[in-house]
């Protein structure tokens, strides 16, 4: 009698591969290894409907016949690691930067790659936002030495692509005219506000003076970094938004 | 091992439903009158975000049951604490009073299948899954009703029939059964079992929830195969069957299940009806 552990390593590899070998199923009316069929096409779907779910604007892009296909091919070479589904699918948009039939859209893989932090945001934990009347309290001589702590929801994307625009264009079931995937690259901010996700545009200093920030550098090495990528950047205005939207949420010296 | 926590009011043996995300937001407008929901645990396991936001706010006006579908309580390897904790905390954020597991295995190794895999029915089978049972039982602080499956094929070297499995793993650890009907039809119409002799064989006292949902027939190479789809409604068969289990069994909480090619709601709250019909005309004769 097969042991427990080895029928269960036998039968999931049949279920990944198809080669079924050395498995004890019983033959009624339809054969052993054909009843595994089933169970196959039950896993192969399970994988490729979980990412249909995480990367509707990646399926529109493409089309849902080749989205299946780029997803079982996927599914070959990342098994999920997790029991809860919602896990599976993290390494999709790396996949696709190097998935040769992808190759003309190159684009695709930081759409995904935003999608996919889209959802992690949306499922984050939620924050409190800025104690503003402590920050209204901090000297304004302390200001360059204070070092900031960000929701921890909140991401910036940075991509050669228009990927926001393509995200935005593709929301419209029936988009209208034309978008050009060439017209220049975009900085994308993503961020929770109560259960909301709010995607916007920043500019090359705003992306700079977050990504210091972030890095837990104080806030004078964080102007710095950002005049010196974009010299009328306007710090006082930016870095109020960036506390109202309760990017920045909390401060330390 | 303390299983008598938290129970904030038992599931009456009524009719509810299960709850998928696309019907969420009209079951918060028009808080329709629905005895109880259930939901996938998994679903729920995130820190944040408006699907548990949702979730906590249908919990302050219906009871509520959690059903997991990733647990893998009968894998030969070690149990995932990982996974049990997060669904530790699930519980604790939304105080069921029902949690629910399957009798499978949906993992090898660090692989994950997310199906419902079939264990043989064999001695070594039953100790380990009893074991992992009870072992998930004591992380979580409380009992898991445990749910028999759908399957398409059988293992050669099973010995014992599915039903006594079942009876012997709630007999060894300590676990309560959901008892699904319909797959207990599916499951006997792809091997020749006998159904009605499975529920005559299940103790009353050890089940705590039926499920019902609708399943497919479909031609596999001239010979037919039962796919449980939940995206039909309830067969008549199954229904017959439900009928016998409330008879046998008594009145039990029943959960309407379906997951794919969702229809509205209203088709829901009518299959919700038709069971309650079952479980009244059981309370009719009994009177």
């Amino acid at each position: 009698m097969q042991p427990l552990p080895e029928l269960q390593h036998k039968l999931g590899q049949a279920l990944r591969s198809g080669v079924v070998m050395d498995l004890p199923l019983r033959d009624r009316g339809l054969s052993g290894v054909r009843r595994l069929q089933v169970y196959r096409n039950n896993h192969a779907s399970a994988l490729r409907e979980a990412l249909r779910a995480v990367y509707p604007v990646t399926e529109r892009l493409v089309g849902d016949a080749f989205f299946a296909i780029a997803a079982d091919a996927y599914a070959m070479g990342n098994p999920s690691h997790s029991g809860n589904i919602q896990d599976y699918g993290g390494a999709f948009a790396a996949f696709l930067g190097a998935y040769a039939p992808a190759a003309e859209l190159p684009y695709l893989s930081d759409v995904a790659a935003l999608e996919w932090r889209r959802l992690q945001t949306a499922i984050a934990v939620p924050h409190t936002p800025m104690d503003l009347e402590a920050l209204a309290e901090v000297p304004e001589d302390m200001l360059p030495n204070l070092h900031f702590h960000h929701q921890p929801a909140a991401r910036a994307l940075e991509s050669a692509y228009p990927i926001l625009s393509i995200w935005e264009f593709c929301q419209d079931p029936e988009p209208k005219g034309r978008l050009d995937p060439d017209s220049g690259g975009e900085r994308v901010l993503i961020s929770r506000k109560a259960l909301d996700v709010e995607m916007r545009r920043i500019s090359v200093g705003e992306y700079a003076f977050l990504k210091v920030l972030c890095r837990g550098e104080d806030f004078a090495a964080a102007c710095r970094t950002a005049l010196d990528s974009e010299p009328g950047f306007a710090i006082q205005a930016r870095f109020a938004a960036l506390v109202q939207d309760e990017i920045l949420t909390d401060f330390y010296l | 091992m303390d299983t008598t926590v938290s129970h904030p009011e038992p599931i009456p043996a009524r009719a509810g439903i299960g709850l998928r995300a696309p019907h969420v937001r009209q079951v918060l407008d028009t808080r329709p009158a629905v005895s109880w929901f259930e939901v996938h645990s998994e679903n729920y396991f995130a820190p944040g975000g408006r699907a548990v936001a949702e979730l906590d706010a249908i919990r302050r006006d219906y009871a509520l049951s959690l059903h997991g579908v990733g647990l893998s309580l009968g894998s030969s390897d070690p149990l995932d604490t990982d996974h049990v904790d997060k669904l530790k905390r699930t519980i604790a954020r939304f105080s069921p009073v029902l949690v629910s597991e399957h009798l499978c295995w949906t993992s090898a190794g660090t692989t994950h299948f997310h199906d419902l895999l079939p264990l043989p029915y064999t001695e070594e089978a039953l100790r380990h899954v009893s074991v992992r049972i009870g072992e998930a039982q004591e992380r979580l602080g409380r009992r898991l009703l445990i749910e028999n499956v759908s399957s398409y094929l059988e293992f050669e070297h099973s010995t014992i029939p599915e039903w006594e499995f079942l009876r012997e793993v709630a007999a060894r650890s300590g676990c309560g059964i959901l008892l699904d009907v319909n797959n207990i039809y599916v499951s006997a119409e792809n091997h020749g079992s006998d159904a009605r002799r499975y529920i005559e064989s299940i103790s009353a006292e050890a089940v705590g929830e039926i499920h019902l949902a609708g399943h497919v027939r479909k031609d596999v190479e001239g010979t037919p195969l039962l796919i449980d789809s939940h995206s039909r409604p309830v067969t008549q068969a199954v229904w017959d069957l439900y009928a016998h289990a409330v008879e046998v069994l008594g009145p039990k909480p029943t959960l309407i299940e379906w997951d794919s090619e969702l229809p509205g709601f209203e088709v829901l709250l009518a299959e919700a009806a038709k069971a309650t019909g079952y479980l009244e005309s059981r309370h009719a004769a009994a009177a």
